[in-house]
């Protein structure tokens, strides 16, 4: 269940501060992305470094969850850089717009760069084991019993180990967002994408959820998250973006986003939450 | 009291006589031709509709519109006319009488079995394309992100779940192709209904002709959904409790098709 | 150029048995569907016995083997009775059923018991709470029915409706295999004297393609218009 005392986060984290920086594992520069005559993202950079926790928040319509789908590439950016462990995503433009150059290469940039959605999108036609050794198996190329050892072990991480042989329609939404994110996790990604991860459960169901992430996040996982958990968004980041019609307003450590606002807009945003 | 009711009963059917070994034995006849061509038929047609339903949603029109309209036409008009216009018209392709293939389209067996092919295509083509079409968006993007290609995410989720959402509108299909073959005896086959026409022409008892036909065409039926059935228990194992529900609250009749 | 040896006229004429005996059938099919839909849900159990029998011996069935049954089988039995009444009465009296009568009895039996399904599943599809809220308004049962109750459950039935409408309409063909003379039975004819089967079997394919796709063309229209408020969840 969420604690709602403020943990320091660089003191349960490995602190990047002591050492030199840790190694750069996402970086997208100017991102770009339009909709028909609408900019929804004007041009926006993000660096995740070994160990960061990002997240994004704004209204809705800020184009944080345009820009979080352009990270792995369900949306295709109109302009802008990415790079996943220093190699570079090229692209090129045909007259179905710009597109990645090499299917290949987006296939095993998405393989590091795991997604949670907020409907949680579980494979119905499969058990909770079978959807999370899927892409373990035939994406990465593990054997049957590897895949199902591990997956094991991630579905007691998150509190799912008896309901390994469920199909996910016998599951409650928070089930099966955990579920989800041990999916996400098989495939041992080096960074986790969370769209929204809670915004389609019950109330009551959230807690166990932000549990999972929270105990992610102090294991030292990169992630980059969409949410509008406010109290979860300060205790786990260590870095806060703030958005608005596409553009970062403003950007920094947690405390400084959240308790000194600089611009009005986000004070406003704030104070409605 | 019985015996008085009974007796003009058992007098007149001795009179008529009309389930002999003989009749019998055109009945079973008749089972065997209706098996044949609707297995042949469904089989075929399974086999054939898998392609075109991919075609039927692909993003090039030349591949896509030639199945739309195929499907159209068949959908469109009655079985019986495309029939007709099979085994009559066949006759008229030039040098046919005179080709190898003469004596097979002579008879009307393999008329029959390409007019009930090419209709249950077009409707199986149709429902395998709703299938496809209707994977949910969220679980095709997970895929997606998972890193899948296009090829392994139709592989693994799209025609596993696809084919779990048709089998019962497929299903559906078959009973109604079974139904369909009815329309045989048109052109001179002896399917049931043939053979109860031949022993309704023969012994002037429509009664007793049809509505043996009728149930065997019912036993069929039934047997077809209670296969059907388990197929769908075997596949849809998350729809089980569901359905357990369900049935209690229904009675079985609900579960024969209704028409496409 | 199309010619169809002087059958044209006969074509049309044909056209309109097929047509007509489709439109009657509908109105004998939706009546009878939406007794059997009630009896289906009635809590008295022999309504409910009988609409099931019903339902499942009809669809259970082929519709040609239905249709030679009641066809052939009423025959006989009309000659029975004429018989007996000459027997009895000396009533000199020969009844002959009439194709058309007895196709579009026959139709309509077969489809009342798929309308029966279609609006049992329309009325169980009716929302609670708002038959509820017309209770809350002191409606009586019948306005509730006739205001609240219908025109939902129309909504609801208008797809299988449209859907049995147009395997009707191919259905009907099938009279022409017991005599009656609709489309197919002429351009059979025709295609015996004449030796083109082809000419008159696309003429008669093409009219039935013009029949169901004015059909759905008149059934999107419907649908558009009663499903004002009534579409299903966001784009």
């Amino acid at each position: 269940m969420t604690t709602m005392t403020t943990l320091q986060p660089s003191e349960s984290r490995p602190s990047p501060v002591s050492s030199e920086p840790a190694e750069v594992l996402l970086r997208v520069e100017g991102i770009k992305k339009r909709f028909g005559d609408t900019h929804v993202l004007k041009g926006i950079s993000l660096t995740a470094r070994r160990g960061d926790v990002i997240t994004l928040i704004g209204s809705s319509g800020s184009g944080k969850s345009t820009f979080l789908r352009c990270l792995n590439l369900l949306e295709q950016p109109d302009g802008g850089e990415l790079e996943i462990h220093g190699q570079p995503v090229h692209f090129t433009t045909t007259r179905h717009g710009r597109v990645p150059q090499d299917e290949k290469r987006v296939q095993w940039m998405r393989s590091r760069v795991a997604m949670v959605f907020q409907n949680f999108n579980l494979w119905s036609h499969m058990t909770l084991l079978e959807n999370i050794i899927e892409a373990p198996i035939h994406v990465q190329g593990y054997s049957r019993a590897e895949a199902i050892n591990e997956a094991r072990c991630l579905l007691a991480k998150v509190g799912l180990e008896e309901r390994a042989d469920h199909y996910p329609s016998q599951l409650s939404g928070g089930q099966q967002q955990r579920g989800a994110i041990a999916r996400a996790l098989a495939m041992n990604p080096d960074v986790m994408l969370f769209d929204e991860p809670t915004s389609a459960l019950d109330p009551e169901l959230v807690g166990d959820v932000l549990a999972v992430m929270r105990r992610l996040a102090e294991e030292g996982r990169t992630m980059v998250l969409v949410t509008h958990e406010m109290d979860f968004a300060r205790d786990v980041s260590t870095r806060i973006m703030y958005l608005n019609q596409g553009e970062v307003e403003e950007e920094g450590p947690p405390q400084q986003v959240l308790d000194t606002p600089r611009s009005n807009r986000l004070r406003q945003f704030l104070s409605t939450r | 009291m019985i015996d008085t009711l009974l007796e003009p009963l058992t007098a007149w059917l001795a009179e008529r006589a009309i389930f002999t070994p003989d009749t019998l034995a055109v009945y079973w006849q008749g089972i065997e031709t209706t098996l044949s061509l609707v297995s042949l038929s469904l089989l075929m047609g399974f086999v054939i509709s898998l392609p075109l339903s991919l075609a039927r949603g692909s993003h090039y029109g030349w591949l896509r519109r030639p199945v739309q309209a195929f499907t159209y036409v068949f959908r469109g008009t009655p079985l019986l006319v495309q029939l007709y216009l099979i085994y009559y018209g066949v006759v008229f392709i030039d040098d046919v009488q005179e080709s190898w293939l003469w004596p097979l389209v002579k008879e009307p067996f393999l008329p029959a079995l390409l007019a009930f092919t090419l209709n249950t295509v077009a409707y199986t083509t149709e429902i395998f394309h709703g299938a496809i079409v209707n994977t949910p968006r969220g679980e095709l993007e997970a895929a997606k992100a998972c890193g899948m290609s296009r090829s392994l995410i139709y592989r693994r989720i799209v025609f596993p779940s696809a084919f779990r959402r048709a089998l019962p509108a497929y299903g559906n299909e078959v009973i109604l192709t079974l139904h369909a073959s009815a329309i045989a005896s048109t052109v001179t086959l002896m399917d049931i209904t043939g053979a109860a026409q031949f022993v309704y022409s023969r012994f002037y008892a429509p009664f007793e002709a049809f509505i043996f036909a009728a149930l065997i065409y019912l036993v069929i039926t039934l047997t077809l959904l209670y296969v059907l059935r388990r197929l769908e228990a075997r596949f849809n194992p998350q729809l089980r409790g569901v359905r357990k529900q369900r049935r209690k609250i229904m009675a079985f009749g609900n579960a024969i098709p209704q028409k496409p | 150029m199309l010619n169809l040896h002087g059958y044209g006229m006969r074509l049309i004429e044909g056209a309109l048995v097929t047509v007509e005996l489709a439109a009657l059938s509908l109105i004998i099919a939706v009546l009878l569907g939406l007794v059997t839909a009630s009896a289906k849900l009635s809590k008295r159990r022999l309504p409910h016995l009988l609409a099931t029998l019903y339902t499942t011996l009809i669809r259970g069935v082929p519709d040609l083997v239905l249709m030679m049954l009641f066809f052939f089988g009423g025959q006989v039995l009309m000659n029975d009775v004429s018989d007996w009444l000459y027997a009895r009465f000396g009533l000199d009296l020969f009844i002959n059923i009439d194709a058309f009568i007895a196709g579009v009895l026959t139709i309509g039996l077969i489809f009342g018991a798929y309308m029966g399904e279609t609006f049992r599943g329309a009325i169980q599809a009716v929302d609670k709470g708002q038959v509820e809220a017309a209770t809350a308004c002191g409606m009586s049962r019948a306005l509730i029915f006739r205001r609240i109750r219908f025109p939902l459950m129309m909504r609801h039935a208008l797809p299988g409706l449209s859907n049995n409408w147009l395997v009707l309409l191919k259905t009907t063909a099938l009279v022409s295999v017991i005599g009656l003379s609709d489309m197919v039975r002429v351009a059979t004819q025709a295609s015996k004297t004449t030796l083109e089967p082809f000419t008159f079997m696309l003429f008669v394919a093409v009219i039935y393609l013009l029949l169901t796709s004015l059909s759905e063309w008149v059934i999107k229209r419907l649908t558009r218009k009663y499903n004002a408020g009534f579409t299903r969840g966001r784009s």
